[in-house]
C-alpha cells in the first residue's frame, strides 16, 4: 500500500474539495462566457457580428496586420478603418469599428481621456510626439490580444479562490488526525511518524499544485479555444499591460513565469497552512491562521505602498505579493535586483514550515 | 526475557503531578493498572507509548531508554488508546492493510497476520464493511487487532473494555489473556473484574502513586483482616457509608448488609471476612482520616445481627 496514495485519498475524501473546486470553475465558466465571451462584438464592413463570430472575423482582420507594431503601422489603420469611436443605437451605446481600429484609436486618439463623448480627436503635439517615441522605444510584437488582460483578472480573482480553498481543504491534514483521535495509533506505529508526515506533506503539495494547474489550464485553455493562440505571440506591450513591465516578454512568456511563480505562491500557501496544522492541532484555527496570513499579505500589498512608497521595503512588498496570486505583478513593480533575496526568504520560510511540521509528532 | 523498566517515572501538568516517582519492572504477563478516574493510568500508558516526555525519571526498555530508541521500539510496541480514532470511510481491512503498512509488516505475512486477526477477533465477515458502520464493540476489538498486527513484545491497551457491555466484556478477557504469553501486556481499567481473572500481577495507582503491587492472592491478601461484614438499621447503614468504603450493600427487611472496607472493627457487631480483589481495592483507595469519627460510631452503635 502507497503511503502517498493513502493520504492523497484521505484529503480527496473531503467533499470540500469537490465542492470548492466545482464552485470555482463552474464560477469562472459562467463569468467568462456572460462578461466576455457574450459581450464580444465588431463591425466590419458596416456589419455588427457578436459574439464568437465577432472573434473570428478579428482575428482574420489582425492577422493581416499582425508584425511589429509602428506607429506609422496604427496610423495605416486608422486610415483603413477609421477611428472607432462611440454609436448610439437606440439609446444604447456601442463601440465602431473592430478590434484592430479600435486598438489604433486608444492609441493615437484622446478617445480614453476625452471630455466630449461625442468627439474623438486624434493626438497631435506633444501628446502624439510623446506616444510615437513609446512606440519606438519598446519594440514590441502586434496580433490578436483581445481580452487577454481580462483573462489575467479573471486567473487573478481564481487564484485568490484557490488559495483560501488549499487552506479550506489542507487545514485538516495534521490537525484532524488529532481531532478524530487517530494519531496516538499512528505516532506508535514503525512508521507512522516522519515517513506519514512526508506522505501528508506530499499528498498535499501535489493536490494543492494539481488543482491549480488544473484551473489555471482550463481557464488558458478556454481563452485560446475562444479567441486563439495569437496573442501569446504579442508581447505584452500589446496584451496585459505597459504597467506590468517586462515589456520585452511575450505574453506567453509572461504567462509562464507567472503560472511558475504562481504555482510557488500556492507551495507556500501550502506549507504554511500544514504547518499550522501540525502546530495548532484543530483544523479550525489552522484554517484561520492561514487565511490570516493570506489576507494580511495581501492587505500589505495595498497598505504599504501608501504607507512606505514603493522604493522603502522592496523585500517585505515582495513576500506579501508571494501570498497573492499572481506575484510577478509585485515583482515588476518592486524591481529585478531584489529577486535574489526574496527567493532566499521565502526558501527560508519554507524550510521553517517544514521543519516546524515536527510539532505533529513531538511529544509533550 | 523482555524487561521493560520505569525508574522513577514523573509527568507533571502545570502544578499538578500526574504521575509521581512511579518505580516498576514489567516482564512477560499481563498487568492489570487498577486505579480510579484521573489517577494518572492514561499519562503512564502515553509515557510508555512514548507519546509523553517524563519530567522525570526514564524508561528502558531491555536496558535501552526507550525516547533514544524511537523507531525502533515503535516496531516491538502495540498500543490500544482510551479513545480509539478511526477514519469513517475505510473498511476494516483497508484500515488494518494501512496500519501494517506504517508498522512495517513485511509485505509477504501481511494476509497471514490478517487471518489471525479476523479469527481472533471475529470480524471475518465484516471485514470489508466501512467502519462507520462498526458498533463499539466491533470497533474495540478492530483495535486490539491494529493492536498486533507486529506481533509486539509491549501491548498497552488503555481501558480497553470501556463501554462495552458484558458479553463483549468478557470476549476482550479472553483475547487478553491470550496474548499474555510471551509479551509484556499492560491493561488498564477502573473496572476490577475485567483483571481479576486474567492479570498475573495488579498495579495499584492512586493520585500519580503506586500504592500497592502483586499478584491478585497477594494484594487480596493485604486486604485481609479489615474486610468486615454486618447487619445494621437503614439509619445506621447511611452514617456508616459516610465513614468508610463499603464494597457491597444489600438490603435484607428493615435491616441492611454492609460489605465495609475498615481498619477496625466498624461496628461491635462486625465479622471479619476474606477480602476479594474489591475489598482490597477500596482498602488501598480509601482516603487518610476516615476513620476520626469511627471510634465513637462503634462505641454508639446499636447491637445487631451479623449479616
Amino acid at each position: 500500500m502507497n503511503l502517498f496514495i493513502v493520504e492523497l485519498q484521505k484529503i480527496l475524501s473531503r467533499r470540500i474539495v469537490w465542492i470548492g473546486m466545482t464552485v470555482i470553475v463552474s464560477f469562472m465558466a459562467l463569468w467568462v462566457w456572460e462578461s466576455i465571451v457574450a459581450a464580444e462584438d465588431t463591425v466590419v464592413d458596416g456589419v455588427r457580428y457578436r459574439g464568437l463570430e465577432a472573434i473570428r472575423k478579428d482575428r482574420e482582420i489582425a492577422r493581416t496586420w499582425e508584425g511589429p507594431l509602428t506607429a506609422e503601422k496604427l496610423f495605416r489603420i486608422l486610415d483603413t478603418y477609421g477611428i472607432a469611436g462611440d454609436e448610439t443605437d437606440g439609446g444604447l451605446v456601442r463601440r465602431e469599428g473592430n478590434w484592430v481600429s479600435r486598438y489604433a484609436t486608444d492609441l493615437l486618439t484622446d478617445y480614453r481621456n476625452r471630455e466630449d463623448p461625442g468627439a474623438v480627436r486624434m493626438l497631435s503635439g506633444e501628446a502624439l510626439a510623446m506616444e510615437e517615441e513609446r512606440i519606438a522605444r519598446n519594440p514590441s510584437y502586434f496580433c490578436y490580444t483581445q481580452n487577454m488582460d481580462f483573462l489575467y483578472e479573471a486567473a487573478y480573482s481564481m487564484n485568490l479562490l484557490l488559495l483560501v480553498l488549499t487552506a479550506v481543504v489542507l487545514a485538516p491534514v495534521f490537525a484532524q488526525e488529532h481531532q478524530a483521535l487517530t494519531a496516538p495509533v499512528l505516532l506508535t506505529c514503525a512508521k507512522g511518524v516522519r515517513e506519514t508526515a512526508v506522505s501528508k506533506c506530499a499528498a498535499a503539495l501535489a493536490l494543492a499544485e494539481g488543482i491549480y494547474l488544473l484551473a489555471n489550464g482550463t481557464l488558458l485553455g478556454a481563452y485560446l479555444m475562444i479567441y486563439g493562440m495569437d496573442g501569446l505571440r504579442a508581447t505584452n506591450l500589446c496584451g496585459i499591460g505597459a504597467g506590468i513591465g517586462f515589456a520585452s516578454l511575450t505574453n506567453g512568456q509572461l504567462w509562464g513565469i507567472n503560472l511558475a511563480w504562481g504555482a510557488f505562491g500556492m507551495c507556500l500557501m501550502c506549507a504554511l497552512t500544514l504547518f499550522f496544522s501540525a502546530k495548532l492541532r484543530q483544523s479550525f484555527l489552522s484554517l484561520s491562521a492561514a487565511l490570516a496570513c493570506l489576507a494580511g499579505g495581501i492587505a500589505s500589498f495595498y497598505v504599504l505602498p501608501v504607507l512606505f512608497g514603493f522604493a522603502g521595503l522592496r523585500i517585505l512588498f515582495r513576500l506579501a505579493g508571494m501570498c497573492s496570486p499572481f506575484p510577478m505583478m509585485l515583482a515588476a513593480s518592486t524591481g529585478a535586483a531584489a529577486m535574489p533575496v526574496t527567493a532566499g526568504i521565502v526558501l527560508w520560510l519554507l524550510i521553517s514550515c517544514a521543519v516546524g511540521i515536527r510539532r505533529y509528532w513531538r511529544p509533550a | 526475557m523482555l524487561e521493560l523498566r520505569l525508574d522513577r517515572v514523573t509527568k507533571r501538568f502545570g502544578t499538578k503531578i500526574a504521575v509521581d516517582a512511579f518505580d516498576h519492572v514489567l516482564s512477560e504477563g499481563v498487568y492489570g493498572l487498577l486505579g480510579a478516574n484521573g489517577a494518572g493510568k492514561t499519562t503512564l500508558m502515553r509515557m510508555l507509548c512514548s507519546l509523553l516526555l517524563p519530567d522525570g525519571g526514564e524508561i528502558r526498555f531491555q536496558g535501552e531508554r526507550i525516547g533514544e530508541m524511537g523507531a525502533r521500539y515503535r516496531r516491538i510496541l502495540g498500543y490500544l488508546p482510551q479513545e480509539f480514532g478511526f477514519y469513517p470511510e475505510f473498511t476494516a481491512e483497508r484500515y488494518l492493510t494501512y496500519l501494517a503498512r506504517l508498522k512495517a509488516v513485511p509485505p509477504r505475512l501481511l494476509l497471514e497476520k490478517l487471518d489471525e486477526i479476523w479469527e481472533l477477533t471475529g470480524l471475518a465477515d465484516v471485514r470489508k464493511q466501512k467502519l462507520r458502520s462498526f458498533s463499539g464493540g466491533m470497533l474495540r476489538r478492530l483495535g486490539i487487532g491494529q493492536a498486533i498486527l507486529n506481533d509486539p513484545d509491549v501491548l498497552i491497551l488503555d481501558e480497553p473494555t470501556s463501554g462495552l457491555d458484558p458479553k463483549e466484556r468478557i470476549r476482550f478477557r479472553n483475547i487478553i489473556s491470550s496474548l499474555g504469553k510471551d509479551r509484556i501486556v499492560l491493561l488498564s481499567t477502573h473496572i476490577v473484574q475485567d483483571v481479576e481473572f486474567i492479570a498475573d500481577e495488579i498495579l495499584l495507582l492512586k493520585d500519580g502513586r503506586l500504592k500497592a503491587s502483586g499478584t491478585p492472592a497477594e494484594v487480596m491478601q493485604k486486604a485481609r483482616g479489615h474486610v468486615w461484614e454486618c447487619l445494621v438499621d437503614e439509619g445506621w447503614a447511611g452514617r456508616l457509608e459516610e465513614r468508610w468504603p463499603v464494597s457491597n450493600l444489600k438490603t435484607a427487611g428493615d435491616q441492611v448488609c454492609l460489605r465495609i472496607v475498615s481498619a477496625e472493627k466498624p461496628v461491635p457487631d462486625a465479622a471479619a471476612c476474606e477480602p476479594n480483589l474489591e475489598d482490597a481495592y477500596l482498602f488501598f483507595m480509601q482516603e487518610a482520616g476516615n476513620g476520626r469519627e469511627k471510634q465513637g460510631l462503634a462505641q454508639n452503635a446499636p447491637a445487631g445481627r451479623r449479616g
